[in-house]
């Protein structure tokens, strides 16, 4: 039943696709702003040339690194502060209130600190992408079952033990959902920074093609990076499914 | 396996406190001993006069104004649509089934990339903004609205149905207040977005609106008025944020 | 095997609940190879004496001895518990589950599987040891973190209300088997139960306790022979027990249930 539904999901996409050709070509939308498909993907092979591809790694080596330290961060310190009770009620507030302060408005300062280079991308994306992490492991974490952590120590687990055979297999689905969400708050401040100091990397080429007036290419280059996207994320969502699997209810992800 | 102890809610609290005062601390450290140039991080006392001088211009809100009526066209444009798109697969189940893992999926992809494509179709001038808003915004309610409506305790609806409601009063009466918490998640997550996507649009392009004073600031160097420009962002941000979280607290407590 | 000393438990008081008094003046012997039953009205502090058994706290003062010497921490090597919500682990498997009790004990790897589908088998539920515990019904998650309980052979095992969460025909059968599996593995079991049935079915001695604060009303002794059959549960002397500990019990049960105890506002602390 699931199969035919995808199908014509299939098929609805391909017909809006079809809609948008037509309108391009019949003029009824105008094609020097919406480049037809078939354009789009003709622009594609401009995007594969030497400067767009470099340009395409520098901002993958940008998300990587932020989300490696977001990653790493996020999880190392949301195990502490979901362990334990007295840094729970002293840093998740904390926590919070960081996170409920937009750091895109910060965005400009720090371009202004760190320069343009590839730093102040990483450190910005990096301060978006660590809180969905910090959060979900922290919420991951404290909802580890006390009895499950109480049956462990009468059968003798060590404080070791229960946190690797314990703690870390229950909260391993949220930490999954944590570093999902903050996938996708990585690479959106990696793109943001770019934008807006648009010198380097795919920001710089999607600030070009809009001054220059190339609408397919940037079309091109929206898609590609929407297709890869929406290809990680779905794949992160299947392992979060995987993990989550023995759980009996469905939990919220945290700072979406 | 600690019980609680009301000497750790104080010590807590106490940390807090130290934190806060830390980092007051430090920033003025760091502007009188010129470890980070003034023209980055302004002098505390620097920062209230300018605020206050800020607030007291009456372009200040003018900017306001700019934002706040880009953010409230993107809103409604996101809510109009985002509402009836999220209605209509939240109620008739194949749509719901059908678009569901689309919105999801497109719900990941860095919307911020569009903006260069709202800037070439509608210019510089707000269009521009409200559109990208309203891209940004629209998701978080069609895809609630989705999910509320769609998660609805079979029961509420059974009881409904053997009652003798129709369709148009299942959906007025049942399915919508029933779901009616998420959806206001969704409106309140749409606000904030959509505040902030208008932000960051004027910030990368715009001759108006809050975020274009604070990227000018920044790039004049005055570091002082750009944190200053910073902190209304922020203030609005909470006065949306806060206020319907309010509602939806209010809204719990009722229920 | 397990003494309690004129054990007095007082909980610290909480906000403008003060303090509890759990349990007072408690002074018991549970003999080796016997099966003892603690019963009594909600709030009556038996799930207390259990933990204080377990070695999951402390008395407030008194006395709690296990094979002489006394319970400031669990002692895995010499007591194994079974909790009432099973606490099987959801990640693990079946099998996984009685495993993950002998790793925290450290039983060599080569000997965890063997072992564990030896106490599977013991508990008649070797067909699913590739299963999850998502799978499974109330009574069969129970069977497993009984035998998992068991592979740890211990002298000692602690019950606590292990058949709560279970509707009335899975209570009986199972009953059934751990008077079975009583008779053969020669353990000192105390449990812990609401159930007045289940009391006199499986036990040898049991304690009839009062209200808050909980004190041992009378020990009742039963005089029939292990295992248990279907038979005893028609039996004169069952009905008689029976009987007779409804009725110490019937005000007590009154007052906790309606509210009448003092302090018994508080949540339910067994």
């Amino acid at each position: 039943m699931s199969r035919s539904i995808a199908w014509d999901r299939a098929v609805l996409i391909l017909a809006g696709l079809a809609v948008w050709e037509a309108a391009a070509r019949l003029r009824w939308l105008d094609p020097d702003f919406f480049s037809p498909p078939t354009k789009v993907v003709g622009a594609m092979a401009d995007l594969a040339t030497p400067p767009v591809l470099a340009a395409a790694r520098l901002t993958a080596t940008e998300v990587a690194v932020a989300f490696a330290l977001a990653a790493a961060v996020g999880v190392g310190l949301g195990l502490m502060i979901g362990l334990f009770p007295f840094a729970y009620r002293t840093f998740r507030p904390i926590v919070l209130l960081l996170f409920s302060v937009p750091k895109m408005v910060m965005l400009p300062l720090f371009i202004l600190f760190f320069g343009i280079g590839l730093t102040s991308k990483a450190v910005f994306a990096f301060s978006l992408g660590v809180f969905p992490v910090l959060l979900n492991v922290i919420a991951g974490t404290r909802m580890v079952d006390r009895t499950l952590v109480t049956a462990a120590y009468c059968m003798g687990a060590s404080q070791l033990g229960i946190f690797a055979k314990v703690v870390l297999p229950a909260a391993l689905p949220s930490v999954i959902t944590g570093l999902r969400v903050g996938m996708t708050q990585t690479v959106l401040g990696v793109l943001l920074a770019e934008l807006y100091a648009a010198n380097t990397g795919l920001g710089y080429y999607v600030s070009l093609y809009s001054q220059s007036f190339k609408p397919a290419q940037l079309f091109a280059l929206f898609f590609l990076v929407a297709a890869l996207s929406i290809v990680v994320n779905e794949a992160l969502r299947a392992i979060e499914r995987r993990a989550g699997r023995w759980r009996e209810e469905e939990v919220e992800a945290e700072g979406a | 396996m600690s019980t609680w102890r009301p000497g750790g809610a104080l010590a807590a609290s106490a940390i807090q406190g130290a934190a806060l005062l830390a980092v007051v601390a430090v920033w003025h450290l760091a502007t009188v001993e010129r470890w980070v140039s003034p023209l980055i991080l302004p002098d505390l006392g620097r920062l209230a006069a300018t605020l206050v001088a800020l607030l007291a211009r009456p372009e200040t809100y003018h900017h306001v104004g700019v934002t706040a009526y880009e953010f409230g066209a993107a809103l409604l444009f996101a809510l109009s649509v985002g509402l009836a798109v999220g209605i209509v697969a939240g109620t008739v189940r194949y749509v719901g089934d059908l678009i569901e893992p689309v919105l999801l999926a497109l719900y990941a992809i860095p919307i911020v990339m569009a903006f260069p494509l709202c800037i070439l179709f509608l210019g510089i001038g707000s269009a521009s903004k409200i559109a990208f808003g309203a891209l940004y915004a629209f998701f978080p309610v069609a895809i609630h609205t989705l999910k509320g409506l769609r998660h609805v305790d079979r029961g509420f609806i059974r009881a409904a149905v053997s009652m003798g409601a129709g369709p148009r009063l299942l959906l007025l009466r049942v399915l919508i207040p029933a779901a009616f918490p998420v959806i206001l998640t969704g409106v309140r997550l749409a606000a904030v977005l959509g505040l902030l996507s208008v932000v960051a649009g004027e910030m990368l392009g715009a001759l108006e609106g809050v975020g274009q004073m604070l990227t000018r600031s920044v790039e004049a160097l005055v570091s002082a008025e750009a944190f200053a420009w910073i902190l209304i962002t922020i203030m609005m941000v909470t006065l949306v944020g806060g206020t319907l979280s309010w509602v939806e607290r209010r809204l719990e407590r009722a229920r | 095997m397990i003494q309690f000393k004129d054990v007095g438990v007082t909980y610290a008081g909480e906000g403008a609940l003060g303090a509890v008094e759990a349990l007072r003046g408690v002074t018991l012997t549970i003999e080796r190879g016997e099966l003892f039953s603690l019963i009594g009205p909600s709030g009556c502090g038996k799930s207390t004496l259990l933990n204080l058994a377990a070695g999951l706290r402390g008395p407030t003062t008194g006395v709690v001895t296990v094979g002489g010497q006394p319970m400031p921490r669990p002692r895995p090597d010499t007591i194994a518990v079974v909790f009432q919500d099973y606490s099987l682990f959801p990640w693990r498997t079946v099998v996984g589950n009685i495993e993950a009790g002998l790793e925290f004990r450290g039983v060599p790897r080569a000997e965890r599987r063997d072992r564990a589908m030896r106490y599977l088998r013991m508990v008649g539920l070797e067909a699913f040891a590739g299963a999850v515990p998502r799978q499974l019904s109330g009574g069969m998650k129970q069977r497993v973190a009984i035998a998992r309980s068991l592979s740890l052979e211990t002298p000692v095992l602690l019950m606590d209300e292990p058949f709560g969460a279970l509707d009335e025909q899975t209570r009986m059968v199972l009953g059934e088997e751990v008077s079975q599996i009583f008779a053969q593995t020669q353990k000192t079991i105390l449990l812990v139960t609401h159930s007045l049935a289940e009391a006199v079915f499986l036990s040898d001695r049991i304690a009839v306790m009062s209200g808050r604060p909980g004190r041992i009303r009378e020990v009742i002794q039963v005089d029939a022979p292990h295992p248990r059959t279907p038979e005893f549960m028609t039996s004169k002397l069952f009905h008689d027990l029976r009987d007779h500990i409804f009725r110490l019990l019937h005000d007590e049960m009154r007052a906790s249930v309606l509210g009448l105890h003092r302090g018994a506002r508080a949540e339910d602390r067994g």
